[in-house]
């Protein structure tokens, strides 16, 4: 619901978004351009400014301030009409005052895109979308950083959508003063609401008619400050029963030419005063710089339109029509899917693909009382940001609380969801506890993927084919990228005890690859199969070849392959990024810790340490002539400084330990490094990065508040 | 504070009355070219005693942009006009108008004069940029603060 509130009016807006928007931005530039004219006037009264300006201006009718400072002189004389600037001091024009034609094309497309009354009702209706874009925008803000408290912390996700939530951060409270006051004055443009400007003075009667006082002599004139003059119109001289009209920030009044009296003054109204709070917010007029924060915000927002629609625009792509499906009632198995982009919606679509009779829904659209022949009920559901229910899932829970009966038939959850979020596939973990409660049976327990890793969602398939006693081979990828065929230029293979091997690979680098960093990931794909295994890279693209390090698996797919390739070998493969796991753009410390192969990032990420900030390395391998990784690269960083310390830990060692057991002897230094707003790195096995993250929790440190930060990353396996 | 609304309703009537001894009267009149919204434009004639006589057009119906119309609304202010009947339209920059008036036969040659203010936003008020006798020959002139390029009047 939030998100159709915000990206339905947001579409139908972007087009016209982007034209007020640009034209705000050049427009914002205006009042601090007039700033620049507006001359010291030390306090002088309008009466001698007003004296000053006759003196120098024959045939005087019309001095303006604007609302930055200003002064316009307008007078009709022998040589013609003028419009000029001038120096309230003096009296002398400076410079003549000339509309400008380029803020003067601006405005106009602003008010009505050059298409007159129906122009200004639309660009109306824009504001107002762009309000609603901004509280509805604002909610999801908070609910995908995880609540409000979190509304600054830092964003994680892809790089798309992470700019939109990043842009819209810094620009939202200037949209929102725009988009409000720009709704406003639509509505007072139309007269819905009343700015106070219809009403003037009805002309006084009372005129003597007699001859007139000079102007700087006039009393009325004598007590008002110049700075709150906005107008002060000359009679005709022609007329002697017309008047001064003058307008000041209070009011406006009408003064006898020859008495020089005040005979009439009425004070602003409220709803005047406020039209020209809301005129200024808008403007910036009178409030130059608050002008140019406002222009600034709104050149964020072509950034928001096409971060937006690309974002609407794969949401679109990746929804998956359902071509046969079973009828709730009819169908044995029952497929509920909880999605935020539609991801979850594709696995859970390829199994129903391959499932027979069954019947795929999403979770909102729960109703068991319809599922009269199923005998089971297979929840796939992602979480939102951190630990939120999906879109498609989001009254799931209430919905399950209101029916009470138990079923006869039993009941699977897979999560999707992404490690680097403090709360993991919370929302999966949520369902699976709230049916358990319930009395529900379970026939597999809650399984969690990380990442859309198609792996996971295969070997939970063969779980679930187990249970079904069916064959299932589930091979779902999410997108298909360009695949490139490596050849493998380079093997160190260490192995001690022929039980263990390691292999570090380089590739050479293909000329078109899309770029790449250390801790992203080489995605392998073995012959006859289609699902890839990621491997970390060790290396960025400036360094011109691909490196990984692989340790062979007894039973595996791929690693046994990529250890039987040989120099010469070709092997298909493309780049997965992984934006969320690299080194912070500070120069705090690091402190990256890993095991096993876990420590091919590392590699990278000191290699590209040019700035030479502090980087320890604690790292667990097996034996020092089984597994010393990467040992000559590493010697010459120490001595480059490109590395600050390393500490190696060796489990098969007499008195060996586990690298968590280094970190606690170091526990002082760890310490002493998070207090300097160090970054903690973890790559390597799940085994090693739990016992890693308790240790580092025993000696006190909140690795929750860590992750929002992003000063606690990892790449688990 | 009277509202101009009100002076409008109590207003003297200053409409042309009809009366059979008239001459039709085309005015054709073109605003100068500038960047921005469009001009207001009114035409009155004014008595010999320089009071407003009558208005004979107008494209402005919005009170709040009245006043821009200097030399006309000091007399609206004071005497009072209908403004029901006319165009609530702008004219836009660079844009002619053309528009035909009985105009009765008293007024033609007596001392009573025709009359054009303009003001738009940004640009400015140019009242009595226009100010002619009306007279029976035809004529055709520029608005002395060059805010109307061309106005003619033909009977």
């Amino acid at each position: 619901m939030l998100r159709q509130l915000h990206s339905i009016p947001g579409l139908f807006a972007a087009f016209f978004v982007f034209i007020l928007a640009l034209s705000g931005a050049v427009m914002s530039i205006q009042p601090a351009l007039d700033k620049l004219d507006a001359k010291n006037s030390n306090q002088m009264s309008i009466a001698k400014m007003a004296s000053l300006a006759a003196k120098t201006h024959a045939g005087i009718e019309l001095i303006s301030q604007s609302a930055n400072g200003t002064l316009v002189v307008q007078y009709f004389n022998d040589d013609g009409a003028g419009k000029d600037i001038f120096d309230p001091q003096t009296g002398q024009s400076f410079k003549p005052q000339q509309a400008s034609a380029i803020f003067g094309f601006f405005k106009q497309l602003h008010r009505t895109f050059y298409v007159g009354t129906t122009g200004r009702v639309v660009a109306g209706i824009i504001a107002f979308i762009m309000l609603l874009a901004c509280f509805s925008g604002l909610f999801m803000l908070a609910k995908r950083l995880g609540g409000w408290r979190h509304l600054f912390s830092t964003s994680r996700g892809k790089k798309i959508p992470r700019l939109h939530v990043d842009v819209s951060r810094i620009i939202i409270i200037g949209l929102f003063i725009t988009s409000l006051t720009g709704s406003y004055m639509s509505l007072a443009k139309f007269e819905i609401i009343d700015d106070g400007k219809g009403s003037f003075l009805a002309f006084p009667e009372n005129i003597l008619g007699t001859d007139p006082t000079p102007v700087g002599q006039l009393p009325a004139l004598q007590n008002i400050a110049l700075e709150d003059l906005r107008e002060l119109r000359f009679p005709f001289p022609d007329d002697p029963f017309d008047v001064f009209t003058l307008i000041t920030a209070n009011g406006q009044g009408y003064i006898d030419q020859a008495t020089g009296e005040m005979l009439v003054f009425e004070p602003n109204t409220l709803s005047r005063n406020v039209f020209e709070f809301f005129y200024m917010l808008h403007t910036g007029q009178g409030l130059w710089w608050l002008g140019i924060l406002l222009g600034l915000s709104a050149l964020g927002i072509p950034i928001m339109s096409v971060t937006g629609v690309i974002i609407w625009w794969r949401r679109q792509k990746t929804s998956t029509r359902i071509t046969t499906n079973v009828a709730a009632d009819k169908a044995e198995i029952v497929i509920l899917v909880g999605s935020e982009t539609n991801v979850t919606w594709g696995f859970a679509q390829h199994l129903q693909q391959k499932l027979a009779k069954t019947h795929i829904v999403a979770m909102n659209a729960f109703k068991p009382t319809t599922y009269k022949n199923a005998k089971k009920i297979i929840f796939i559901t992602s979480t939102y940001g951190d630990g939120a229910a999906p879109e498609s899932a989001s009254r799931f829970l209430q919905k399950l609380d209101k029916s009470n009966k138990i079923p006869n038939f039993e009941y699977a959850v897979l999560g999707f969801g992404d490690k680097q979020f403090t709360q993991y596939s919370k929302f999966a973990n949520d369902v699976d506890a709230a049916l358990t409660a319930k009395g529900w049976q379970s026939f597999l327990p809650l399984e969690l993927v990380d990442r859309q890793s198609s792996q996971a969602f295969e070997a939970w398939g063969h779980k679930l084919a187990k249970k079904l006693d069916l064959q299932l081979e589930l091979n779902h990828i999410v997108s298909q990228p360009k695949i490139f065929d490596l050849t493998l230029n380079n093997i160190e293979d260490h192995n001690h005890d022929d039980e263990f091997f390691t292999r570090i690979m380089q590739f050479s680098l293909p000329t078109n690859m899309p770029k790449f960093a250390a801790g992203d990931l080489l995605a392998i794909i073995p012959p006859q199969t289609n699902i890839a295994r990621y491997y970390s890279l060790a290396t960025s693209s400036a360094d011109g070849i691909l490196g990984i390090c692989v340790s062979k698996q007894q039973g595996g797919l791929c690693s046994p392959y990529l250890h039987g390739l040989k120099v010469g070998d070709q092997a298909q493969a493309y780049i997965q990024p992984n934006e969320n796991f690299r080194p912070n753009k500070t120069q705090s410390p690091i402190i990256m810790i890993g095991a096993g192969t876990g420590i091919a990032p590392f590699i990278g990420f000191i290699a590209n340490n040019n700035s030479k900030r502090d980087m320890h390395l604690y790292w667990g391998g097996r034996h020092p002539q089984s597994d010393a990784l990467y040992q000559k690269p590493l010697a010459e960083h120490l001595a480059s400084n490109h590395l600050t310390s390393l500490n190696i830990a060796h489990s098969r060692t007499e008195n060996g330990q586990y690298v968590q057991q280094k970190l606690t002897q170091d526990a002082d230094k760890i310490q002493k490094l998070m207090a300097q707003n160090a970054q903690i790195i973890v790559c390597g096995g799940r085994a090693m990065a739990d016992q890693v993250k308790q240790t580092l929790a025993d000696m006190g440190i909140d690795i929750d508040a860590l992750k929002l930060d992003k000063r606690y990353i990892e790449d688990v396996y | 504070m009277k509202k101009l609304a009100k002076i409008l309703l109590i207003s003297t009537a200053i409409w042309l009355p009809q009366v059979a001894a008239a001459r039709n009267v085309t005015f054709d009149l073109t605003v100068k070219s500038y960047t921005g919204p469009g001009a207001y434009v009114v035409v009155y004639i004014t008595r010999p005693d320089n009071n407003l006589h009558s208005t004979i057009w107008l494209n402005s119906k919005e009170e709040k942009y009245l006043p821009a119309l200097r030399g006309w609304h000091r007399h609206a202010l004071r005497q009072g006009v209908r403004i029901d009947g006319f165009s609530g339209a702008s004219l836009g920059a660079g844009k002619s108008v053309k528009f035909n008036v009985n105009i009765p036969d008293s007024l033609i040659d007596t001392g009573y004069k025709i009359q054009v203010d303009a003001a738009a936003e940004d640009q400015g008020m140019a009242p009595k940029d226009v100010n002619i006798p009306l007279s029976s020959k035809n004529v055709k002139t520029t608005g002395k603060r060059g805010f109307i390029t061309a106005f003619s009047m033909k009977m």
